[in-house]
């Protein structure tokens, strides 16, 4: 058989026909994505905010032009003032700074010696800061090259002993991974069942909205709880990030998480006339998720309103959550406090769904 | 007891159906409704059907594609709303959210609509449980003694023939033995011998006092029903026994033979109070107005053709409201 071109149009044209019929799709398909880059050209930045920064030195003379330049810097706010010796260091562990910088001098040779001492929690705020602090040590020390004692500079990671990014990006990336497939999952099970046309005699039965939407995403939530676990085993395995005991209440936290999910994907399913709509309905909100989540971009790099967009967002909460337990090994109440934004999500996403599931085939 | 814009028909339809539902609703009433109109973005699906039901009725809706059976079937199954209308079904009001009746109905959609992945088994027993049947288990077993699903109790339903997947949806629509069964064209594409068995297990319903709506287009399966609502454009042309009704039909019949009956339908064209006319094998079959009766075998024997009256059947009545709906369409 040879490839014939004609056979080979015909079948495009059907392909394309079908498209075109589906106008909603198309809307998707071309709309959203153009809104999508407006909102996202807007929001994110790669430079984060007012990174909190604690400075810590005997000798302020030492740290006084810096002190300068940091106040009028936006990317970050000096938080506390100038500390004795060790503050800075306490206060990143305490989660009052993100950055602590030590100023202090060799025992030995007397040579000034810079700490920064950086929180691996939330790498996306603070590796730009580091950055630019690291090169702002060697530019002064260029502009200071005639002293024969040449300060030195160390950084050193609080909650990430590697620095590596792997420590970065996984704990965040559990939690994407789980989104996406649960809001496809979800987004999939009404329409697929619409397209089969068993949802006809289904809406023809006593069941009610409520318990089809709870019957048909039950089996998804075993599915993403166990997508989970099995994903911080991974994590845990081959990239050596810490599972501390308080990881249990992430755990116990998870079905929550997969579940608002679920129910917006289910949404998207019931709103759809078909599997296209409800694929793209889906891609297009997964995209806020991931970008405004804090995961891949600063949170604080983004303005105001981006931001109150991202604290609706389920994922923000539980990648905080993660980073929370997992790198800065906080206890499990670290993770109740994002509970309560991810119920509220979940509550308003499920009263949609149930709004949008149509008793009727009208 | 005919109602027709093209056949000029009087309004004798509305009389017919008030006279019924009088004589129903004693005991045994199982649904009646007034008036239903639906329409779906502006464009008109039913325009105003009237019925009633009693227990036992196997009542058949008739009529050409788009004229409304579906969607008033979708309406009394409480799978949509109707936009005006009045009536209750099995005393649930037809104008009030459907889901109550749900319990009560057993509807058969026109598509396959079964979980292809499930086998006969499982299947029946999902509907036997959201149905909260005491045993599913044993429902379902019932449904497949029953309906002789045996040899394919474990098959998927997606490796069922058509024939054994309708099988295998009636039986799904029926597992809770509902009081009234709405079934959308349940012999589609049977062989004689399913279809016999549809009916047969239709008839064992009525005889135990369940009543059943079908829609269907063919029209042994219409002469089977204790009555028959004849469906054109949106509402119920006329509705009664199905042999009163097809001889009742405002119009006669008679068949001409001789020659070839296509070009003898020329003869007829356009000629005042001929409602239509259709092939059928080599003869030609005309349908008149009693007025026009002695133009139409003047004509016939003018031409040389033999001509003989023939009595009216539903079918006739069938071909005439399909024409009638094709020139609603066109005009």
């Amino acid at each position: 058989m040879t490839f014939h071109l004609w056979r080979c149009l015909a079948v495009a044209r059907v392909e394309s026909l079908g498209l075109l019929a589906d106008r909603a799709a198309l809307v998707l398909i071309f709309i959203l994505p153009v809104l999508q880059i407006l909102l996202y050209g807007y929001a994110i930045s790669l430079e984060p905010k007012h990174v909190p920064i604690a400075i810590a030195t005997s000798e302020p003379h030492l740290v006084q032009p810096a002190i300068e330049t940091i106040r009028s810097n936006p990317s970050v706010t000096l938080v506390g003032g100038l500390g004795p010796p060790g503050s800075a260091r306490t206060a990143v562990a305490q989660g009052r700074a993100m950055i602590g910088v030590e100023v202090g001098r060799d025992v030995s040779t007397r040579a000034v010696e810079v700490r920064i001492i950086a929180d691996a929690g939330d790498p996306a705020e603070v590796r730009p800061v580091v950055a630019a602090l690291t090169l702002g040590v060697w530019r002064r020390t260029a502009e200071l090259y005639a002293e024969d004692q040449a300060p030195s500079v160390v950084t050193v990671w609080l909650h990430d002993p590697t620095g590596g990014s792997a420590w970065d990006i996984t704990p965040g990336l559990v939690g994407a991974i789980v989104m996406i497939t649960m809001l496809f999952l979800g987004a999939l099970t009404l329409v697929r069942e619409r397209e089969r046309g068993s949802w006809e005699s289904l809406l023809a039965t006593p069941v009610r909205p409520a318990e089809a939407l709870v019957g048909k995403l039950a089996p998804y939530l075993v599915i993403g709880v166990g997508q989970t676990v099995c994903l911080l085993g991974v994590v845990h395995a081959l990239f050596g990030v810490p599972l501390p005991v308080s990881t249990w209440a992430l755990v116990v936290a998870t079905p929550l998480f997969v579940s608002s999910y679920l129910v917006l994907g289910f949404a998207f399913s019931a709103l759809a006339q078909t599997q296209i709509q409800a694929v793209q309905a889906s891609a297009f909100s997964y995209l806020p998720s991931v970008l405004l989540s804090g995961f891949m971009f600063p949170f604080d790099g983004m303005p105001r309103w981006a931001q109150v967009v991202g604290e609706t967002i389920p994922l923000t909460h539980y990648i905080r959550a993660t980073r929370d337990v997992l790198l800065r090994g906080l206890g499990p109440d670290a993770v109740w406090s994002h509970i309560g934004p991810i119920l509220v999500f979940t509550v308003v996403a499920f009263s949609i769904a149930i709004v949008c599931y149509r008793r009727r085939l009208d | 007891m005919w109602r027709s814009p093209a056949l000029g028909g009087s309004r004798v339809a509305d009389a017919v159906l008030g006279v019924e539902s009088g004589v129903v609703g004693v005991g045994g009433e199982v649904l009646s409704v007034r008036g239903l109109a639906k329409r779906f973005s502006g464009r008109p699906a039913v325009v105003d059907v009237s019925l009633d039901l009693t227990a036992g009725e196997v009542v058949g809706f008739v009529g050409p594609n788009g004229a409304g059976k579906t969607t008033t079937l979708r309406i009394l199954a409480g799978l949509l709303r109707a936009d005006s209308g009045s009536g209750h079904v099995l005393g649930h009001d037809v104008m009030a959210a459907g889901r109550s009746v749900g319990r009560l109905v057993g509807y058969m959609p026109q598509r396959l609509a079964l979980y292809p992945d499930l086998t006969v088994a499982e299947n029946l027993r999902f509907r036997a449980s959201v149905y909260e049947l005491a045993s599913p288990a044993r429902a379902a077993a019932a449904a497949i003694e029953d309906f002789d699903l045996a040899p394919f109790r474990r098959q998927q339903a997606a490796k069922l023939s058509g024939g054994w997947a309708r099988r295998l949806q009636l039986a799904a629509a029926l597992i809770h033995k509902p009081a009234l069964a709405l079934l959308d064209e349940p012999t589609a594409g049977l062989d004689t011998e399913s279809r016999q068995d549809v009916w047969r297990r239709i008839a064992r319903l009525a005889a135990q006092g369940g009543s059943v709506i079908i829609n269907t287009h063919d029209l042994a399966d219409a002469e089977q029903c204790t009555r028959v609502a004849l469906f054109s454009r949106g509402s119920v042309l006329a509705l009664g026994e199905p042999r009163k009704l097809a001889a009742s039909a405002p119009f006669e019949a008679a068949l001409v033979e001789g020659g070839d009956a296509h070009n003898a339908g020329r003869l007829f064209d356009a000629r005042p109070g001929v409602v239509a006319t259709y092939v059928e094998g080599r003869r030609l079959r005309v349908l008149f107005r009693p007025e026009a009766k002695a133009d139409v075998l003047a004509r016939a024997s003018a031409a040389g053709h033999g001509v003989e009256m023939s009595p009216t059947r539903l079918e006739d009545t069938a071909f005439v409201l399909a024409k009638e709906s094709l020139q609603g369409r066109s005009a």
